[in-house]
């Protein structure tokens, strides 16, 4: 069996990131410097190995058996078992190969170790031949293959659970951290996973005469991936995952955004709001292109001074109580403001899709009606008096009715009532036409309207190159009782 | 009253309130009253003359022609069938023709000829002569011509003066057959004389009586002329009251000459006052009014119905010689009204109303028989003082129950003189409307103007009309 040249233990094997290696370093130190017994066993290990060069077996293999007091790794009662085997003390060795087979019963040369054992058993003590056993239990080898203590490495990482893969992912998980054991002295990749982290490759080449400490400090993953999003429209309003906190920023946008799913809506007056789902990878760029449609209404934002809680009228039917914006269908539309104690505004608004009408009022106070109510009161008056002598000149004329178809009673064609009657009558004409004109008056005075109330209003369409301003005409109500003014766009 | 205002406001809704309702309302009042036109004085309704609705005129009812007795005028009232009357006055222009001129007093006298046609005027304060101090006074004779739908006032002849002895000439005028019975005549009156005119020979003054009479002191004298003797022809009675002395009344018979050359004589056959011990035989009143009464003693003879103011009239009976049937005596008594009704107290006599200054006979009931309206011209109306009433008779009543009371229901002041004439009108509104109801209504005069009285109730109940309406519309 050829001696394996004995190798100089390194104490330690720090692997450090480009980011921070001095960090992980100390950190390696620390953690060292900190496990006494590990660093007992490997002291021990090493004056081992030392002595197994020199071929002193039995020595080689007390200080395998005594680092593995200090740390039970299953790889020092291999080479233990090697160094017993080596010395001709098969059945210790063979003691050990089961204790290591034990303590390490997935060990990837486990079969081998049992071949061995049963090969040194046979050597021990060779079997008589019995005839049901001969056939289950392999023969063993003339001459045992040659074998070699094997190094030892040590694999952890912070956090503690990743996962370990050998040259390539696609050969499945290899192990996970914490882990040590032995690997065969030729250079490999290993490649660490922890999710939350990124992934770290470390290429090492194990020994079997030192103990390889592999300490990955995993970094944790960037946090935030980074998106752009772009829309047609420039300037809309994007909301992530959220609309009632408001939104983000405006079209074009850039910006951080936490790893995973997000909605992303991208609104903006006079479009229809776009809404999709994207999927943010941490540290990536991404780019979201939109296309926002014009909304199929136009939008009249009503509003102006003293026009809080002004009714807004749309085509005949109560729309809202302003300031308010309100959805329109394109095309004309009969547009009333009623504002208490002002003059109503009247107006036509033609509107297309996506047009966005701003209504500006101006309101002109109703005038007061006081004459009006005085003219009422007068009318009234002439009524009350014009039927007050009315009816007494009726009565009258029913007397003298009466009077005439009574024989004792000689009424000539001029009684005097009649004089009497017909100032009553021509008093109650008088009364009732002062109370029809009075009355008219009154009617004129509350119909009477003072100065249109009048609105300024600009249009925009979205979708349009560029807003335009409009102006107002006023106009005349046809029943001439009130003026208005009606918007022309 | 909430049907009345109702009823109003319908009104008002119908288009307001029409003072005119009043004025068509009254037109069908059972008085109905014609004032004094343009030019007419404060003694409008003294004269009054009934006469025949016109032929050519179908609608015209009754037709009343009217004079001031003091003032220059002349009128015409023409009433239709529902009695509302149409007044034509005559111009200065036809007074002027006819004899009147201006300042010369009004007509005091009229009379219907109906053999000439015409109408004879007394217009007894026209002056003849110039600066004459007594107006001689002087009669006209007027035709009525239609013209072009309107009246026009012609007169028919030149006026008749009086003899140049005689003064106030047609101070009382009326037609009779005097003389001789085959054509009117035209009986003039003047303050001392009896005239009678041949009208066919152009109002010339053919017969003459003169004696005593006296002025009376409103240009008003009683005349009645009727076969009052069985002389033949008829006779005239003049009334004579004397104030403060004993009235008389006075019938005058022509009696022809006995040389045929010469005129004919008046003579006065019978002059009597009072009878005695019927009445008061001194009453100064006694004969301020006549009226001749149809045979009612059944002698032939006509009656004659005598005024005696303050308080009688009296009916005398034909032949007024003694031996004849004891007068009637009419007594006012006292009458009130309250509330339009008027009640009649039989028992209380009404010495101081002047009952008696006019007298006519009206068919008031239409029963065919003529009733005797007798003026109380100073009588109370309400709380009016000598308004005026006029009291209807029968005249075969017992003289202290008057069968109605007609008066002025609404007196504009006091002594309105109601009832200074009378006269009875022919309503004959068959020629006005297919259903019109021929009656006699009662016209009665006064300062203020003329009452047509179409309707009224009796004193006896007066919830029942007896002067039953004719007017087209009460059909």
């Amino acid at each position: 069996m050829k001696r394996l040249p004995m190798l100089a233990l390194s104490t330690a094997f720090c692997l450090v990131t480009a980011a921070g290696a001095s960090e992980q370093v100390a950190r390696a130190q620390e953690q060292a410097a900190t496990d006494l017994e590990l660093q007992a066993a490997k002291a021990q290990f090493e004056e081992a190995q030392i002595l197994y060069l020199r071929e002193l077996w039995d020595d080689a293999a007390a200080k395998f058996l005594s680092a593995y007091d200090k740390k039970p790794f299953a790889s020092f009662l291999f080479n233990a078992a090697v160094a017993f085997e080596k010395a001709r003390k098969l059945d210790r060795a063979v003691d050990l190969f089961q204790r290591y087979l034990d303590k390490d019963p997935q060990a990837r040369d486990a079969v081998d170790v049992r071949v061995r054992i049963e090969s040194l058993k046979a050597l021990l003590a060779p079997p008589l031949p019995a005839p049901g056993r001969a056939e289950k239990v392999p023969a063993p080898a003339a001459v045992l293959p040659t074998i070699a203590t094997k190094g030892l490495v040590i694999i952890e990482s912070k956090p503690t659970g990743a996962t370990v893969y050998l040259d390539d992912r696609a050969n499945g998980p290899f192990a996970t951290t914490p882990w040590q054991g032995s690997l065969d002295p030729k250079p490999m990749k290993l490649i660490f996973e922890a999710q939350g982290f990124k992934p770290e490759e470390r290429e090492i080449t194990p020994r079997t005469d030192k103990v390889v400490e592999i300490y990955i400090a995993l970094s944790e993953q960037h946090f935030l991936g980074w998106i752009e999003i772009i829309a047609n429209v420039p300037g809309a309003d994007v909301f992530i995952d959220r609309q009632d906190i408001g939104a983000m920023g405006k079209t074009p946008f850039t910006g951080h955004l936490k790893p995973g799913k997000h909605t992303l809506w991208v609104a903006r007056s006079g479009y229809q709001t776009s809404q999709e789902e994207i999927i943010v990878e941490p540290g990536i760029a991404t780019t979201h292109t939109t296309t926002l449609e014009p909304v199929e209404y136009a939008v009249l934002k009503a509003g102006g001074q003293q026009s809080q809680g002004a009714h807004l009228m749309v085509d005949g039917f109560f729309a809202c109580v302003m300031p308010c914006d309100q959805q329109l269908k394109p095309g004309e539309h009969r547009i009333v403001v009623q504002q208490e104690g002002m003059e109503a505004y009247r107006g036509t608004l033609v509107t297309d899709r996506a047009d966005v009408t701003t209504l500006d009022l101006q309101f002109s106070p109703k005038p007061p009606r006081v004459k009006a109510w005085t003219y009422a009161f007068l009318s009234g008056l002439s009524f009350g008096t014009g039927i007050y002598l009315g009816v007494k000149g009726s009565g009258i004329k029913d007397q003298i009715n009466s009077d005439i178809g009574n024989p004792a009673k000689l009424t000539n064609n001029t009684d005097s009532r009649k004089r009497t009657g017909q100032w009553y009558y021509v008093g109650a004409d008088v009364a009732l036409g002062v109370g029809v004109i009075t009355g008219l008056l009154a009617l004129w005075n509350f119909l009477e309207s003072g100065p249109p109330s009048t609105a300024t209003v600009k249009k925009i369409n979205l979708a349009g190159p560029e807003p335009k301003k409009v102006g107002l005409i006023p106009f005349g109500l046809p029943d001439g009782a009130g003026l208005s003014a009606e918007g022309r766009f | 009253m909430r049907r009345r205002i109702l009823a109003f406001s319908a009104l008002v809704l119908a288009g307001g309130c029409d003072p005119g309702d009043f004025g068509a309302a009254l037109d069908r009042a059972p008085v109905q009253f014609i004032g004094a036109p343009d030019g007419f004085g404060s003694n409008v309704g003294r004269t009054l003359l009934p006469l025949a609705p016109p032929a050519d005129r179908p609608k015209v009812a009754a037709r009343l022609l009217f004079a001031g007795t003091e003032t220059q005028s002349l009128a015409l009232a023409d009433f239709d069938g529902g009695g509302k009357p149409q007044v034509q006055t005559a111009t200065n222009e036809d007074l002027g023709a006819l004899g009147l001129s201006s300042g010369q007093g009004g007509i005091s006298s009229a009379a219907w000829l109906g053999a000439a046609g015409t109408i004879l005027l007394g217009m007894p304060k026209a002056t003849a002569t110039q600066g004459q101090g007594t107006p001689g006074g002087r009669v006209a004779f007027l035709n009525l011509v239609a013209d072009a739908g309107k009246v026009d006032f012609e007169s028919a002849q030149i006026p008749v003066n009086g003899p140049a002895t005689e003064s106030h000439f047609g101070l009382a005028v009326a037609s009779g057959f005097v003389t001789q019975a085959t054509a009117d005549e035209a009986i003039v009156v003047s303050d001392n004389g009896v005239h009678v005119l041949d009208v066919t020979a152009g109002g010339a003054v053919s017969t003459t009586c003169t004696g005593t009479l006296q002025t009376p002191p409103d240009l008003y004298r009683s005349l009645a002329v009727a076969d009052f003797l069985p002389a033949g022809n008829q006779e005239i009675a003049v009334g004579l009251p004397v104030k403060g002395g004993a009235g008389q009344v006075f019938i005058l018979q022509y009696g022809a000459n006995a040389d045929p050359s010469l005129p004919g004589q008046l003579s006065c056959v019978r002059t009597f006052g009072v009878p005695d011990p019927v009445g008061n035989p001194a009453v100064g009143g006694f004969g301020t009014a006549l009226v001749a009464v149809p045979d009612m003693n059944g002698d032939g003879l006509a009656e004659l119905v005598v005024g005696a103011p303050p308080d009688r009239a009296y009916l005398l009976f034909s032949p007024f010689d003694g031996s004849s049937t004891p007068p009637s005596v009419f007594t006012k008594v006292k009458v009130t009204t309250v509330s339009g009704v008027t009640k009649v107290d039989t028992n209380t006599s009404d010495g101081a109303s002047e009952f008696g200054q006019r007298l006519a006979l009206v068919d008031v009931d239409g029963d065919g028989i003529k009733e005797l309206a007798i003026t109380a011209l100073q009588a109370n109306v309400g709380r009016t003082q000598k308004a005026g009433q006029v009291l209807v008779y029968k005249l075969d009543g017992d003289g202290r129950t008057p069968i109605a009371v007609v008066y002025d229901s609404n007196p504009t002041a006091n002594t309105e003189f109601f009832g200074i004439g009378l006269a009875e009108l022919e309503f004959n509104s068959s020629r006005a409307c297919a259903k019109g109801k021929d009656g006699h209504l009662l016209v009665a005069g006064a300062d203020a103007g003329i009452f047509t009285f179409f309707r009224f109730a009796g004193t006896a109940d007066p919830t029942k009309a007896i002067a039953s309406d004719p007017r087209c519309f009460a059909q």
